[in-house]
């Protein structure tokens, strides 16, 4: 399911690329008759580029430098580093006790999860985008409606090309200061004149330098430069996924209105 | 960044969200007001997918035909690797690695009944739900949800009391499952087999196969990636990998369901009366979660019910031969083949004692000096081959029902034990067609979450690992009542009114909260309970209560080391064996100076009939007509223990004669049989005393019992179906390590 998630997002990622507008019903039955289009497209994500436009499929030398970023930050559980919230009606910023915040505005840090090395070239061979009909009773009703879908086809012979897709790690991080949780790493200045500083801390096995595991000192006995986490983006499981992901079918895509019955 | 706060929620802004994310090389998301999602309730965006089939292939594969996908499994090794990142915990042991899981060959198809296989040769699923029953990404406001505490403020949504508040949710959910035939005490009740049953209305979406296999290895954190001695934890030599298949054929995930919304609040630090004090709990990211993997329904009543068909057609078989003292079956010989034991011709009392005397007879020793008494003794071992020809075992039908199979073992050219596609490229393995742990008829419903009980996903307060939390259930009627069920029992002194309150329920392959009704008809599960039900195996429900239970017969199946065995397999047949031990005697007075022999004995081996007294020297048991008598006990001789031999001058007849000694008697131990696996007991209880082995009458019939024990010697071990059903998470904090 994952892959699959993965796929149809970057693909319906394309069609907002492509300015497309939502289609209504009139609009998907005046298109009747018409053979569709097979689509064909490349994204490519952090990788490099070869001479001849393919992609490297690893990851590119800007992101190996500039690795801050190459990140996706998601900020989901409205919470703040001292517990701070606001509330959802409201919209009043309120203390890990409840007590209502005078100015408004939380005082700890924003928290972030952070998709550290995010990266993946994905090759959508082919593509098939149709419109086709469908049918189903109505609510609370024995009348048939006829319903137009937008159809995606694949084909399993042009399977979609996977390489290197996924992220190096996954983290916590929060904001310090004015400065963006996901936006932590090497000391430098960013193109709007922030000042960040190295992002630097812990001891023994969770020492890290620039946000990266750093066991060149001060790690336990047995672990040093060439261990597997040293040089690492700081956080917890990684994914990567490489292969051809053989894909058969058709999937209609169609409004659930009032007139469904599982709407 | 990207704020999206205000963009109402149409059909293209999923698409649009992404697509945005995709644009920037950083992306921040920040949440989406409720006030924007709740614009458009209660309705989405539909999806169904039809003919689809799925499998991640290699990279080298490149582009198939149809037809090789299909054929060539070797090829099945694209993969998801999950890359352990991070320091091992300070409390780890130095023994402790990082697990590297590489899962490979992820495929979705339509099953086939093939558990060792991957993908079918007809692997389309025609359609994954209908137009009237899709797949659903929607938006939808539940009212009347109680907070955590006693209060409104902050506002939450909360109309008028803190029970009374509102929750926006973003859901995905799988088509709705489907009811299976329910019967109930009050017939109104009743419900319909609403399972379709043609491909085109969506019966593949409860065939479904689910298939990857996964190399794990233990890596060594002190070692590079790629090192050649990576996988060598603390150079111990013991590099090795966990492979593993998992298989489930004829799944079904439908009445699955993930909601995604934010937490109501009312948590209060130091709230007092069994309100929630966390508040960590107020106004974050709430999950919740109805996660149903399905095989189908494993009712075992009734004679098409789910569990083993085992027939058991009587013994015929009365081959009888016997054993010798070297153990060897001597075929082919008579019956009464005995071997004497005990003084071939004459012999006074066992055990080496010159007398034993006896009150009355030679039965009743350690009287007063009245008798002498002699005895004869022989055995006989009788083996009875091939007992039971005609029992039978069926595994049940398995094309409405799923099974879930979990293998290691490969076959034909097995690979090296650090040999992984991802690693150095070899092909997929092929695994071994009936080995592994096998899970028949695995039902899994879970409910992890629900609205009033949400799953958060938080950060841990002193450190940066990640937590996930299953609310508690704080003390509050209106929260609770929603949650618990009152179940039939002892319900102390509530009212049927009040036990109607409790409207918590348990998600069974049968059943999941309340009936959706389409057009007055009860047509779908519901998805509002709150408990989970895990079921391997043949099951009973009961739908006036929703409880099930394991079906507990002897032909229940469920949790099977091997294959089950298709079609009809008969047992091998089995050897019994009998062992006899029989006596004579003879007694002498102390006023009588001849021989008196027994004539004639009861089943327990007493003498009854003693015959007239014979005078002269020579005189022996065969000629004096003496009866042979079951020796029932051990009383005088136990044939497992050695006897000491003894000389005895037997001057008034005039014969002296000596007795050798003698060990146990080799048949006599209980002992194993190794050729036919089971313990024989050749002594306890297996005596006769007529001259043919008249028992075999005994076992005329096989048990069912037998059955699956012959057949467990040989292939597979059943071990019956399990169940653990109503389980509900009252609080659950997984919180991660290391970071």
């Amino acid at each position: 399911m994952k892959i699959f998630l993965s796929a149809s997002t970057l693909l319906t990622a394309t069609l907002s690329f492509a300015g497309l507008q939502p289609l209504d019903n009139e609009a998907l039955q005046q298109a009747q008759g018409q053979g569709g289009a097979d689509l064909s497209l490349v994204l490519s994500l952090n990788h490099g580029i070869n001479v001849d436009g393919t992609s490297t499929n690893t990851i590119s030398n800007f992101c190996q430098i500039n690795y801050e970023q190459c990140r996706l930050a998601l900020s989901l559980n409205n919470r703040y580093s001292n517990g701070d919230y606001i509330d959802r009606v409201t919209g009043k910023a309120y203390t890990q006790n409840g007590v209502e915040i005078v100015s408004g505005k939380p005082t700890g840090d924003k928290l972030w999860l952070v998709f550290k090395g995010m990266q993946g070239t994905i090759n959508l061979q082919k593509v098939g985008l149709d419109g086709a009909d469908l049918t189903y009773t109505q609510k609370n009703s024995s009348s048939v409606i006829v319903k137009p879908a937008i159809q995606l086809s694949y084909d399993p012979t042009l399977p979609i090309l996977i390489r290197n897709y996924g992220f190096a790690s996954l983290a916590i991080e929060q904001d310090s200061g004015n400065i963006p949780g996901y936006w932590l790493g090497s000391a430098r200045t960013d193109s709007s004149g922030l000042a960040i500083p190295a992002y630097n801390g812990g001891s023994g096995l969770k020492k890290f330098t620039n946000g990266k595991y750093d066991y060149s000192s001060g790690a336990p006995s047995g672990y040093g430069t060439s261990s597997f986490d040293h040089g690492r983006e700081i956080g917890f499981t990684g994914l990567n996924m490489n292969g051809n992901l053989a894909l058969a079918g058709t999937v209609k895509i169609f409004g659930c209105d009032g007139s469904h019955p599982r709407c | 960044m990207t704020t999206l706060s205000k963009v109402s929620f149409q059909k293209t802004v999923l698409a649009s969200l992404i697509g945005l994310f995709l644009n920037q090389s950083v992306f921040a998301l920040e949440e989406i007001s409720d006030e924007s999602l709740s614009e458009t309730t209660g309705e989405g965006i539909a999806f169904l997918p039809e003919n689809f089939a799925m499998v991640f292939r290699g990279e080298n594969a490149g582009n198939e035909t149809v037809a090789n996908i299909v054929a060539d499994r070797t090829k099945d090794t694209g993969y998801i690797r999950y890359i352990p990142v991070g320091p091992l915990s300070s409390s780890a042991p130095v023994t402790a690695g990082k697990a590297d899981l590489f899962l490979y060959g992820l495929s979705i198809s339509k099953g086939d009944g093939n558990l060792n296989n991957r993908l079918g040769s007809d692997p389309t699923i025609r359609s994954w739900g209908t137009a009237d029953n899709p797949w659903l990404f929607k938006v939808q406001t539940d009212s009347n949800i109680p907070n955590f505490g006693n209060t409104v403020t902050p506002a939450n949504n909360c109309t008028t009391t803190p029970d009374n508040c509102k929750v926006t949710y973003l859901a995905l959910e799988a088509p709705r499952h489907e009811f299976y035939a329910l019967s109930y005490t009050d017939t109104t009740k009743n419900v319909g087999n609403t399972i379709p049953v043609s491909s085109a209305a969506g019966a593949d979406a409860y065939n479904l196969k689910l298939a990857f296999w996964a190399d794990a290895f233990v890596r060594d954190p002190k070692k590079a990636e790629g090192a050649s001695d990576q996988f060598d934890l603390i150079s111990s030599g013991r590099a090795n990998r966990l492979r593993l298949q998992a298989v489930w054929d004829g799944l079904s995930i439908n009445g699955s369901q993930i909601q995604m919304f934010q937490t109501l609040g009312g948590a209060v630090a130091g709230a007092g009366g069994g309100y929630i004090k966390d508040t960590s709990y107020n106004n974050t990211l709430g999950l919740a979660g109805v996660l149903r993997f399905n095989s189908g329904d494993t009712r075992a009543d009734g004679t098409s019910g789910f569990k083993a068909n085992i027939t058991t057609n009587g013994g015929t078989a009365a081959t009888s031969s016997y054993v010798d003292d070297a153990g060897n079956v001597i075929t082919g010989s008579a019956d009464n083949t005995w071997i004497n034991r005990y003084s071939p011709s004459a012999t006074t009392v066992p055990g080496g004692t010159t007398t034993a005397q006896g009150s009355t007879n030679c039965n009743t020793p350690g009287g007063s000096a009245a008798f002498v008494c002699s005895y004869q003794i022989r055995s006989r071992t009788t083996r009875v081959s091939n007992a039971y020809a005609n029992g039978t075992w069926t595994t049940p039908s398995l094309v409405n029902n799923g099974v879930l199979r979990f293998s290691t073992r490969e076959t034909g050219a097995v690979q090296g034990k650090l040999d992984s596609p991802a690693v150095n490229g070899v092909t997929a393995p092929t695994f071994d067609a009936n080995e592994g742990l096998y899970a028949y008829g695995a039902n899994i419903n879970l409910v992890l979450g629900t609205l009033y009980q949400p799953l958060m996903v938080n950060k841990d307060a002193t450190s940066n690992n990640l937590v996930l939390e299953v609310a508690a259930i704080p003390n509050k009627p209106d929260l609770y009542k929603k949650i618990y069920t009152a179940y039939a029992g002892n319900t102390g002194s509530l009212t049927t009114a009040q036990i109607a309150e409790y409207q918590g329920s348990t998600c069974s392959v049968y059943a999941c909260g309340t009936p959706i009704v389409v057009n007055g008809v009860k047509t779908y599960q519901g998805v509002n309970a709150t408990h989970s039900s895990i079921s391997i195996g043949s099951t009973q429900y009961d739908p006036n209560t929703g409880l099930m239970t394991a079906y507990k017969g002897a032909d229940a199946v469920g949790v099977s080391f091997g294959a089950l065995p298709t079609g009809t397999v008969s047992p091998t047949g089995q050897n019994y064996y009998y062992y006899e031990l029989q006596n004579r005697e003879r007694r002498r007075g102390s006023s009588n100076t001849n021989w008196q022999y027994c004539t004639a004995g009861n089943s327990t081996g007493a003498c009854t009939t003693w015959g007239v007294n014979n005078t002269g020297g020579g005189l022996n048991f065969n000629s004096r007509s003496a009866a042979w008598k079951t020796s029932a006990g051990t009383s005088l001789y136990n044939p497992t223990v050695p006897q000491n031999g003894y000389s005895y001058n037997d001057t008034t007849n005039g014969t002296p004669f000596t007795v050798p000694s003698a060990g146990s008697l080799p048949q006599a131990n209980s002992s194993w049989d190794a050729v036919n696996k089971q313990w024989v007991s050749r002594w306890d209880g297996t005596t006769w005393s007529s001259s043919s082995p008249a028992a075999l009458g005994n076992f005329a019939n096989a048990t069912i019992g037998d059955v699956q024990q012959a057949l467990s010697n040989t292939q597979f071990t059943n071990l019956g179906s399990a169940v653990i059903d109503g389980m509900l998470i009252q609080h659950m904090k997984i919180t991660t390590k290391g970071l």
